[in-house]
Order: C-alpha cells, then sequence, then structure tokens
C-alpha cells in the first residue's frame, strides 16, 4: 500500500522550476571551478613527481597521499568547519562576514585539491607512458630541460593521459554533489530541498539522476570523439 | 555501447512514470481494524529533538511525545481489552513524512509543524503543540528582533521548511530591509556549531528547538532566545492520508487526555520547573488546549 500520488509538474512549476535549473547551473559552475584548480595543481603534482629532484618528488609525493587517502566527506567538513579557525579569529570573522555562499567556496576549494591529487596520479602515468627515447632524443637535439618538457614529453603525456582525466572530469562532475552537505544547494541538493516542500522527492532525484546522467553521457560522447584525434598511433592498442 | 547508454535514463524513466497508474489503488483497511486483528502498532519518534524525543544521560530513548505515544497504545488497549504491542520506529524530519505515506509507521509522533503543503501528503491529527518561531543569538548581540537581522546572516535547517518560508515572507514584506543571508544547515546540531564559530548572526526555528538547543551547549548562559513569535507552529501526529476511523481514534485520544489533565501532567513533566526544559506554557497554547477540549 503505497500512498504516493506522482507529480511530475515539481520539477518545471513556480517557483520549483527555476530552484531546479538554478541547482544545475550550480553544479555546472562548481564542478568546473574545482577542475580548473584541480587541473593546474594536478599538473604540477603530478610534474613533480617525475622530476629528477628528489625534494620535488617527495612533496609531490606528500601532497598525493594526504589528498588522496582522506574521503572527500571528511575533506570538505575540514575545509568548512575547522579550516577558517586555524586564522586568527579576526581574519576568521572577517571571512563569515565578508565572504557570502562560504560553503560554496569551500566545496569548491575542497573539490579541487581532491581531484588534484588523483590528476596528478593520471599526469604522472602519462608522463612515465612517454618512452626514454622521446627525451634523449628531444636532449641530443640540443633543447634544455624545461624545453624538453614544454615541446616533446608534456604534450606526449597528456595525450597518453587524456582518458584517464575524461574519468577524473566526471568524477569531479559527479563527487560535486557532496557539496549539499554544507548547504550548497547545486542539483542534488536542491533536489532534496524540493522535496522537503512537496514530498515528491521521488521525482526531483529520478530528475537530479537524468541530469548527471544526460551531462556524463554528452562529455563520455565528447571526450570520445577528442580522444580519437589525440590518439597516439601505435602507442596503446585500441580496444575492438 | 552508445546506445545503451542513452537507453537506460528512458528505461529508468519509464518505469517510473508507470508507477503513476498504482498510486491509485488505496487500501480501504483503516489502520485501527488492522491493529485489532494483528495486536501490533507501529509508531516513529525523533532521536535527537530534545525533551520530544531524544536519548537521555543513560542511553533510553525517552520524550514528551513518546509518552503520548504511550498514552494512545494505553487508549487502543482499553478499546480492543487487550495487549497491544508497541513497536518504536526512528524518525527524522526528511523521512518522518514518507514513513507514514508508505505505510511503515502507523502514526509519526515528532514535533511535526502542521501545514496545508504536508496535508496534501498525509494527514494529521488535532494540534497538541503550540510554539513559534524565534531567533537564538550569542548573548549581547545587537540583533534583539527580525527588524535588525537586515543584511545579517541567518542560519536555519534545510528541512525545516516552515521556517524557511516564515523568513522569506519576513524578508518579502520588507520587514528584513536588506534582506538576510539564509544559511542552510544539514541539521540543527551542525546550525548551532554554526553560530558558535561566528558563521551565523543568529539561528531560526521554533522556540521549544532554540530552547533545547540552548539547554545543551556547555554554557546555556551564553546564548539567548530574542524576538516575538515570527510564525505560529502548531504540532500535530502525522496519519497515513484518508482513514478518518484512525484519525478519530487518534484525536479523540488526544482530546481525553486535554479534558482529565493527563495532558497538563504530562507536559509539566518535560517543561515544568522538575522538568528537562524550562518552557512556560504560553497563554495562546493554554486557549488553544481549551477550544480543543471538545464536549463528549
Amino acid at each position: 500500500m503505497l500512498y504516493y500520488d506522482f507529480d511530475w509538474s515539481v520539477l518545471w512549476r513556480h517557483p520549483y522550476g527555476g530552484m531546479f535549473l538554478k541547482g544545475i547551473w550550480t553544479t555546472v559552475h562548481l564542478s568546473l571551478s574545482a577542475w580548473m584548480i584541480a587541473l593546474l595543481l594536478g599538473l604540477l603534482v603530478g610534474l613533480f613527481r617525475t622530476l629528477p629532484i628528489r625534494g620535488a618528488r617527495l612533496v609531490g609525493g606528500a601532497y598525493v597521499e594526504v589528498f588522496r587517502n582522506i574521503p572527500l566527506l571528511v575533506q570538505l567538513f575540514f575545509w568548512y568547519f575547522a579550516a577558517p579557525s586555524l586564522f586568527p579569529r579576526d581574519l576568521e570573522l572577517w571571512l563569515y562576514g565578508n565572504v557570502n555562499d562560504l560553503g560554496y567556496w569551500m566545496a569548491i576549494i575542497a573539490l579541487g585539491t581532491y581531484t588534484a591529487a588523483r590528476v596528478a596520479e593520471a599526469v604522472r602515468s602519462g608522463l612515465l607512458a612517454v618512452p626514454l627515447g622521446q627525451y634523449r632524443a628531444a636532449y641530443s637535439t640540443g633543447l634544455s630541460g624545461r624545453q624538453t618538457y614544454r615541446h616533446v614529453v608534456l604534450p606526449y603525456a597528456l595525450r597518453v593521459a587524456w582518458p584517464l582525466l575524461t574519468t577524473e572530469f566526471l568524477t569531479c562532475f559527479k563527487n560535486s554533489a557532496l557539496a549539499m552537505t554544507v548547504g550548497v544547494l547545486e542539483t542534488t541538493g536542491t533536489a532534496g530541498y524540493i522535496d522537503s516542500f512537496t514530498f515528491h522527492g521521488l521525482e526531483t532525484t529520478t530528475a537530479a539522476s537524468l541530469v548527471y546522467l544526460a551531462t556524463s553521457g554528452a562529455v563520455i560522447l565528447t571526450m570520445n570523439r577528442i580522444e580519437k584525434r589525440l590518439h597516439i598511433p601505435g602507442l596503446i592498442r585500441r580496444g575492438a | 555501447m552508445n546506445m545503451r547508454r542513452i537507453g537506460v535514463p528512458w528505461v529508468l524513466a519509464a518505469f517510473l512514470f508507470a508507477f503513476t497508474g498504482i498510486s491509485e489503488t488505496a487500501c480501504a483497511e483503516s489502520v485501527l481494524d488492522r491493529i485489532e486483528k494483528t495486536g501490533k502498532v507501529n509508531i516513529g519518534y525523533r532521536e535527537g529533538a530534545v525533551p520530544f524525543g531524544y536519548m537521555n544521560d543513560k542511553g533510553e530513548w525517552v520524550g514528551f511525545d513518546m509518552d503520548l505515544g504511550t498514552e494512545l497504545v494505553k487508549a487502543l488497549e482499553a478499546k480492543f481489552n487487550k495487549k497491544i504491542e508497541h513497536t518504536k520506529t526512528p524518525m527524522n524530519p526528511k523521512n518522518r513524512i514518507p514513513l507514514v505515506a508508505n505505510g511503515t509507521i502507523d502514526a509519526g509522533i515528532g514535533a511535526t509543524t502542521i501545514t496545508l503543503e504536508r496535508e496534501g501528503a498525509i494527514d494529521f491529527s488535532l494540534p497538541y503543540f503550540l510554539t513559534g518561531t524565534r531567533l537564538l543569538v550569542l548573548k549581547g548581540s545587537p540583533i534583539r528582533d527580525y527588524r535588525d537581522l537586515a543584511g545579517k546572516k541567518v542560519g536555519v535547517g534545510s528541512g525545516s521548511t516552515a521556517n524557511i518560508k516564515g523568513l522569506q515572507k519576513a524578508v518579502d514584506s520588507k520587514m528584513i530591509n536588506p534582506p538576510c543571508e539564509m544559511v542552510l544547515f544539514e541539521d540543527h546540531t551542525k546550525g548551532f556549531l554554526g553560530l558558535q564559530q561566528g558563521k551565523v548572526d543568529a539561528y531560526f526555528t521554533d522556540e521549544a528547538m532554540l530552547a533545547g538547543m540552548k539547554a545543551k551547549a556547555q554554557k546555556p548562559d551564553d546564548f539567548e532566545i530574542v524576538g516575538a513569535f515570527l510564525t505560529y507552529e502548531p504540532y500535530g501526529i502525522i496519519l497515513p492520508p484518508d482513514d478518518s476511523k484512525w484519525r478519530d481514534f487518534v484525536n479523540a485520544t488526544l482530546i481525553r487526555m486535554f479534558k482529565d489533565g493527563t495532558f497538563e501532567k504530562t507536559y509539566a513533566k518535560w517543561f515544568g520547573p522538575q522538568g528537562q526544559l524550562l518552557l512556560p506554557m504560553p497563554e495562546e497554547y493554554r486557549v488553544m488546549l481549551k477550544v480543543l477540549s471538545f464536549p463528549d
């Protein structure tokens, strides 16, 4: 005996329709901002881990271990609840008083730094996949160490790492749902929020699932296309 | 490969749309008849709402709402003249309405405000508790009333929809101008932490809840509850929809308790001077109980 009347209009009816669109839009810019941090920081850390400098490798390794081995939810709570208290009290209060949507910004930092550790591993594996001969060839043409990385090794490594980066991007996109736990109304949070007003959680959760499915599908299709172009002939055997 | 990926959402959607028809088949048997037949009743209570339903220092699950539920079970036993097994199911503000709607529990007693929107999904008993929304602030805060919230940050529970709507109305009517920023918290405990840290300048919810939060603080004197009632929050028992037989029985039990003094004694046990939380019964509440004391 299920007392449940489906009412799909909660998805577009005023004011819920607007809320839902805003939630989807928040998911998009939150995960893209976090991805920017992840990509820049991850590239740097991944590079550090392969440099022929011991200190750099240690720093890179420590970063990856710390950020990859603590659950994302715990990191998010750390940034939102604990990190501001590490500042002097005046600065902490200034932060609370002057930063609107603190949860949103902390979610970007948490998601960005966490995903960076995973991106770093993708970049590292790409760099390690570059045959030694490429380095030697680059050096032998008279390129400096920096030029070797900039013009030969990195472009090569990124093409190898591309499929992995696609996966990490999708993970980052989906992980953004955790931001709801610090009060950010992104897609999942909005679905729950509309549910608490209308008690039509099945509809809103279905819609949220479809949003994630459709977006991930579109990203995969686009990335597959780019992947085909970037594929280095003869390096990896294409799957059947 | 790609075809399958595109197909999944549509299959899922079609599957759920198909359910739309099933919901029409309402169950004809009253919950009351079923209780008589099986000798069992399943009632939902809160676990973290002092003193409505919570774990006490000894780890026992007790509360004002639970005492009301026990009275209800006693009334059932008197009516059917046999032992009724009382199952207590934990519920929270997020799942309390679905749990009743899908038939998991026969009634939900848990500091739930009666709203018309909620009436659309489930039914309510008569109100048994009356509180109103106020503000919890740090002692000595410049915030004394809702007008002082202009441009400030106010914490609210993300599941407390009646509170959110009340605050939104105050903003829309320019009572709070410029508008305050609403900061959502998953539950009141996290919101209270936010208030202590300074993330929000005030926390907004029912006075009965605020008093509970304050009482559980390490130094209750560091906080104060300010402002007049912004909205009235009458609490009712959540009941399955379209079951007037069961609803009438619950209401009759409440009315009997209002009239024979059992209710007032239970109130005093939890909210009186010897109780968990000192919350004298406001005049409006007294009047409400008097009005609801329908004659036999």
